[in-house]
């Protein structure tokens, strides 16, 4: 199933990231998925974060040669 | 006689839940912006930011040399500003883009390496991070009186979809609602 909103965020730093998956999350509907990609270090813990504050599920993390795709489903 | 007791106690219960809810800390965050160099500014708004995308009200309180930051770059129209006050607005940054660093300004050769530098990593300039603070909702609190004082209104500022000028007891009531506060 492809996702419903993706971001690549490669290139960018704290907060950038994270700014445009809360602008994502504007658009998104309940139950829709946001995949983002992004090679900031900070990137890890920010996503987590954000998702813990804003109550949304991190469904899936990786990283591949410092590269981190987060897929999350908004609740 | 237990109806009375009963119908005091209800008041009084009512009573206790309307100040509880008055003085109960929302997930707020509030910002004194007092300095206008750039690099305290680039961590206002980047802290801001990062609030605002975890879904945060967050409140600014521009005053003093921070009021400088949220100038729209023009002169001011204010037509109540006398000769002094324009010759002051002249030299003072027409914009958070022109402010001086707090360290390592160097006549603006340190503000023009380091601006290098961020386009070169990727870090946003600061007038990105301060539109994009504007997009996600941002509270905007203009300082009464340093507007006064430089001389400027609220045309001279930024156009914040949510903002006010105001005093310092309004900027504390907002305060004292939010859980971090921060003076920059």
């Amino acid at each position: 199933m492809s996702p419903d909103i993706q971001i690549d965020a490669r290139g960018t730093k704290c907060p950038r990231p994270i700014i445009e998956l809360a602008k994502a999350r504007r658009q998104a509907t309940a139950g829709s998925r946001i995949v983002i990609v992004a090679d900031d270090l900070a990137f890890e813990s920010d996503v987590k974060a954000w998702c813990e504050t804003t109550g949304n599920t991190l469904d899936s993390f990786s990283s591949d040669g410092g590269v981190h795709t987060a897929t999350i489903r908004i609740v | 006689m237990d109806d009375d007791r009963i119908t005091r106690l209800e008041e009084e219960v009512r009573s206790l839940r309307g100040r509880l809810d008055k003085c109960e800390a929302k997930n707020s965050l509030a910002i004194v912006c007092f300095s206008g160099e750039w690099d305290k500014l680039f961590a206002a708004f980047t802290i801001a930011n990062g609030a605002l995308a975890l879904g945060m009200e967050v409140h600014i309180f521009f005053t003093f040399w921070g009021a400088t930051s949220v100038r729209n770059g023009r002169p001011p129209v204010g037509e109540g500003a006398d000769a002094l006050q324009r010759a002051f607005s002249g030299i003072l940054p027409s914009a958070a883009s022109s402010a001086p660093l707090s360290r390592f300004h160097f006549f603006g050769l340190g503000k023009f390496f380091l601006r290098r530098l961020m386009k070169k990593k990727g870090v946003d300039d600061l007038p990105a991070l301060i539109r994009s603070a504007q997009d996600l909702g941002l509270h905007a609190h203009y300082c009464d009186t340093s507007l006064q004082l430089f001389g400027w209104c609220p045309e001279d500022l930024l156009e914040a979809r949510d903002s006010d000028c105001c005093g310092v007891s309004t900027f504390l009531s907002i305060a004292n609602r939010s859980r971090t506060v921060f003076f920059i």
